[in-house]
């Protein structure tokens, strides 16, 4: 299962705010989803995401709020703003371009 | 990112932490108890649904810990929480801290001090323009007095040197002031429109001179100093434009110059120059009495102009030869010439106590050093054990340099509190007889320079005392010998013993050249001091008096004046004698020579001309000097107008004239090209050479004295009062003497001999008293570090001792170990300090008097004093260990 915190730097943001595209999400509710989307393949735990979280919300990309969640808890769920949206849009650009780039190169090589 | 945003984040990080903290505790216990709960939902008990969620994540803490290192401002936070520990630390040990921040004020309040005075001489800006730039000319003839820039020599700068942007001369002058309060003489100068434009120096109020006004019959105009206009004027607008009457000519004022500008030489008034220059007498085109400034084009160095002004006296020299052999120029900077530098010695003086300043803070970041380590050893579990949790390298170097950070900018602080008690003293003790810029150049004080200076040092500081700790702290990789050292009780330890090697010989080898600096340097001072006048300046008062040529015009006039005064001084009760003299001894005023010629000894060479001091005397002159007599008489009041020209001369012009001969009857007359009718003048006595020059202070030169009534001159005279008490207390008498004599007479530079005399040697106190106070504290702060370190090195082996001991050692044994260690180490450093002093002590020949830089006696004085001390330094603890009991030393902690 790969933790490695050197690979998954940008790439947690991205899959953060990708998931918050969708809807807003608590923290258990961004890990549970990553984890089933990426079937298993990206495991998040708090120690990773908390910080994650805290960094895009400090960089105005992403805006925590505190709401009652269904077991009458308060916790605080995170939502795209506009300027995490037009992120975002920057960084599926700019994966798409080094996948391309990377699948290049692989294929060459075979 | 938004600004804004991103400096709310930090705002909440740093200043309501709380709250933040709050939300993040709330935040990550949600998640964890949503886990909890579906945990539970999946069916595990409570206990196991815990496990799991723990096990799922890492614990809390760390999670939060985590996202705290991620916000923005977290290294801010990070130092803060270093200082705020590093005062907790300082707190808890407040004799440590006291010490510390003590020292390095010590130290650092020293360095900024001495840097005050090193700004204000050296570095500060003048307020003319770019005072970096500018430079002065002057006539060099070997064994005298620095001269003046003649016109022959500014007209062949002006028309061939190609270093200048500019160029303009001054001629001293001085006025007599009546109108408008006492009669007052006042400096001043005759001076080109190009000498301002050249300084780039503009009026205040009203305007400068301009090229039209400064031609022969131009109009009478002038421009007044912003002192003088306040003081004389009360600074009133409305001087611009009326009319002053300036030694008998109506002039109209035109303008007011800055403040504290007085160039040349103190002047407060200033006439547009007005001579043609191509139409005067050759013996005043060849006279050295201008003052030339110039500035030097962009890309020009000092040294090139100087070597092309060198070129073109050559030349001067081919088109005058017998004029003007033996003579050449020198470029120097404007600001050496200001503060009395031609030679550079207050330069050096004040770069070496610079150095020896730098050298104490060493002394003291030596002691801080030695304290933090010795603290280190309690610490040092701290920080293995601290290492052991996680903290990492840096982390801890970093928490080390705050720490040492924190204690040099308390010590900083306190040590720019120490400056501001120390200027004062700096500024009586006043390094330099400066001639011009006197305001500027004297007033020592503490300003921004000086405050980034001490920034810059207390940063050195901390960067240099952290240096052993941290690099002790970094080198010890290895957490296990740390760990288990705790029991200090093996032969461990040697890094911490390698590092207090290093510090005694690192101190010792510093203090060497530091006292041997000022060792030397203080006897140069007494030599200095001991120096052979040739006259007694006790109980004597002088007066500078400049009879007007106006009222004056006849010499018999100005020598009946004479007569008067001297008669009319030394009727003021306690007055025991008074003579005139046309330049007392070392004066500041332009001093005259004359060339001369001994009948029956015509100079060899055609291109020899002897020059001797030229001073006009009154009979009771040389008596009221108090000079002492080698042979012959004085002169007295036969020495009439009509009586036989006589002379009195100096021992050296005796020696220069008639070698091996006695002078008394044979006679010597004066040169002066194009003026043959001097007479011959018989020598009457010899006295010992006074120091008559003021600049040449070291050497003697010829010196004659001929009677005033003798000599038909028209030179401003010097009034010396021996009187029976302190003559500072008979000032005024001396004053209304004169006024009784001529109400209108000025009378200026009032001083008493001694001041006088003191103030031909400031640079020397100045260097010499600072060098010894700098050397003393030296010396205390070396005996404090090298005993507290050798007595900790030696209590760092108390383990060890008694473990050989226990073995079968006896007190000898121990007492030879302990001894002989810090033997090698004394021996290494003074090696390392004496081969330091040697070499930097050769930097200082220039500055002293009659002491060689490698003096034997000092250096063996010196090096005993600091092996005295240092040997006691390891004796006293060396003692006490031998009385050890082996098993309260293997016990000891």
């Amino acid at each position: 299962m790969p933790k490695n915190a050197d690979l998954l730097q940008g790439t947690l943001d991205l899959l953060i705010l990708r998931t918050l595209e969708l809807q807003p999400l608590h923290g258990v509710g961004i890990s549970d989803r990553i984890e089933q989307v990426t079937r298993g393949v990206f495991v998040v735990g708090p120690g990773s995401l908390f910080p994650a979280l805290h960094r895009l919300a400090a960089k105005g990309w992403i805006e925590g709020e505190w709401t009652e969640s269904e077991g009458k808890r308060r916790v605080k769920v995170y939502g795209l703003t506009g300027s995490g949206r037009a992120q975002l849009a920057g960084a599926k650009r700019n994966w798409q371009r080094i996948l391309t780039a990377m699948n290049r190169v692989l294929a060459e090589e075979s | 990112m938004l600004w804004t945003r991103r400096f709310k984040t930090l705002h909440q990080t740093l200043f309501r932490r709380e709250k933040v903290e709050e939300q993040l505790d709330e935040e990550v216990l949600a998640y964890f108890e949503t886990l909890i709960e579906r945990y539970m939902e999946q069916g595990m008990s409570t206990e196991e649904a815990h496990r799991a969620a723990r096990i799922k994540c890492d614990g809390p803490e760390q999670v939060k810990q985590r996202v705290r290192e991620e916000r923005v401002g977290a290294t801010i936070e990070a130092i803060f929480r270093d200082m705020h520990y590093a005062g907790r630390m300082m707190a808890k040990n407040p004799g440590f801290a006291i010490v510390t921040v003590l020292t390095l004020a010590l130290g650092i309040g020293a360095n900024a001090a001495i840097f005050s005075a090193l700004n204000t001489v050296l570095l500060r800006p003048l307020p003319v323009k770019e005072i970096n730039r500018l430079v002065f000319s002057v006539g060099l003839r070997e064994g005298f007095d620095p001269f003046g820039t003649s016109l022959v020599e500014y007209e062949a700068f002006r028309d061939h040197a190609h270093s200048f942007a500019n160029l303009g001369i001054a001629l001293q002058r001085s006025f007599n002031l009546v109108e408008r309060g006492e009669p007052e003489r006042v400096q001043g100068a005759a001076i080109q429109s190009d000498y301002l434009a050249t300084l780039g120096v503009t009026s205040i109020l009203g305007r400068t001179f301009n090229a039209q006004e400064d031609h022969t019959g131009g109009p009478a105009v002038a421009l007044i100093g912003y002192g003088l206009w306040q003081r004389r004027f009360g600074g009133d607008a409305s001087l611009i434009g009326q009319s002053l009457n300036l030694d008998g000519r109506p002039t109209t004022i035109i303008g007011i110059l800055p403040p504290t500008f007085d160039l040349p030489n103190s002047a407060e008034i200033w006439v547009p120059y007005q001579r043609n220059i191509a139409g005067l007498p050759l013996s005043d085109r060849l006279a050295h009495d201008h003052e030339l400034v110039a500035r030097l084009k962009p890309g020009v160095t000092l040294p090139q102009t100087d070597a092309e002004l060198k070129a073109i006296a050559k030349e001067l020299e081919r088109e005058y030869p017998r004029e003007r052999a033996g003579w050449t120029v020198r470029a120097i900077w404007l600001r050496q010439e200001l503060i009395g530098d031609l030679n550079g010695r207050i330069e050096k003086s004040l770069v070496m106590l610079t150095a020896a300043v730098a050298f104490l803070l060493f002394i003291c970041c030596g002691n801080v050093a030695s304290l933090l380590l010795a603290r280190g050893v309690t610490r040092e579990r701290e920080i293995a054990l601290r290492r052991a949790l996680g903290a990492d390298r840096w982390r801890v170097v970093r928490q080390l340099l705050t720490e040492s950070i924190v204690l040099a900018t308390v010590g900083g602080s306190a040590g720019l509190l120490l400056a501001y008690s120390i200027v004062p003293v700096l500024r009586r003790l006043n390094p330099i007889a400066t001639v011009g810029f006197v305001g500027p150049l004297t007033d020592i004080r503490i300003d921004g320079r000086v405050i980034g200076f001490v920034v810059l040092v207390t940063a050195l500081t901390a960067i240099i005392c952290a240096v052993t700790p941290v690099a002790k702290a970094a080198a010890g990789n290895d957490l296990m010998p740390l760990m288990k050292e705790g029991g200090q009780r093996g032969i461990a330890g040697t890094a911490r013993r390698k590092w207090l090697a290093v510090l005694v010989i690192a101190e010792l080898a510093i203090a060497v050249p530091l006292l041997a600096g000022g060792g030397l340097l203080i006897q140069s001072f007494e030599r200095l001091q001991a120096t052979e006048m040739g006259f007694r300046p006790e109980r004597l008062l002088a007066v500078h008096i400049v009879p007007s040529p106006t009222k004056y015009p006849e010499f018999r006039q100005r020598a009946a004046f004479v007569r008067q005064i001297v008669d009319t001084v030394k009727n003021i009760p306690g007055v025991e004698s008074a003579g005139v003299t046309t330049n007392m001894p070392l004066s500041t005023f332009i001093s005259y020579d004359s060339v001369f010629t001994i009948e029956g000894h015509p100079p060899v060479n055609p291109n020899d001309v002897p020059i001797t001091a030229h001073r006009l005397v009154s009979p009771e002159y040389l008596q009221t000097l108090g000079v002492t007599l080698v042979n012959g008489r004085l002169l007295d009041a036969h020495d009439s107008a009509e009586g036989l020209p006589v002379v009195v001369i100096s021992e050296e012009l005796a020696r220069q004239g008639w070698a091996g001969e006695d002078p008394i009857g044979k006679r010597i007359k004066r040169v002066r090209p194009g003026q043959e009718n001097f007479p011959w003048l018989t020598v009457v006595g010899v006295i010992k050479d006074v120091k008559e020059d003021r600049f040449n202070f070291r050497i003697d030169r010829p010196a004659w004295y001929l009677p005033y009534e003798q000599t038909e001159n028209a030179m401003p005279l010097d009034l010396v009062v021996k009187t029976g008490g302190d003559p500072a207390g008979f000032a005024t008498a001396v004053r209304a003497a004169v006024h009784m004599v001529d109400p209108d007479q000025a009378v200026s530079n009032v001083t008493t001999m001694q001041a006088h005399v003191a103030g031909v040697t400031v640079t020397e106190r100045f260097s010499a008293v600072l060098m010894g106070a700098l050397a003393a504290l030296g010396l205390t702060l070396a005996i404090i570090g090298l005993y507290g370190t050798m007595a900790y090195s030696v209590s760092r082996q108390t383990g060890e001792m008694g473990l050989r001991v226990a073995l079968g050692a006896t007190p000898r044994d121990i007492f030879q170990m302990v001894v002989g260690r810090g033997l090698r180490l004394i021996a290494a450093g003074l090696c390392v300090g004496l081969i330091c002093a040697f070499v930097l002590m050769r930097f200082l020949s220039g500055a002293l008097y009659r002491v060689s830089p490698s003096d034997p006696v000092t250096f063996g004085v010196v090096g005993a004093l600091l092996a005295v001390v240092a040997l006691a330094a390891c004796y006293i603890p060396a003692r006490r260990a031998t009385a050890v009991d082996p098993i309260v030393a293997l016990r000891y902690e």
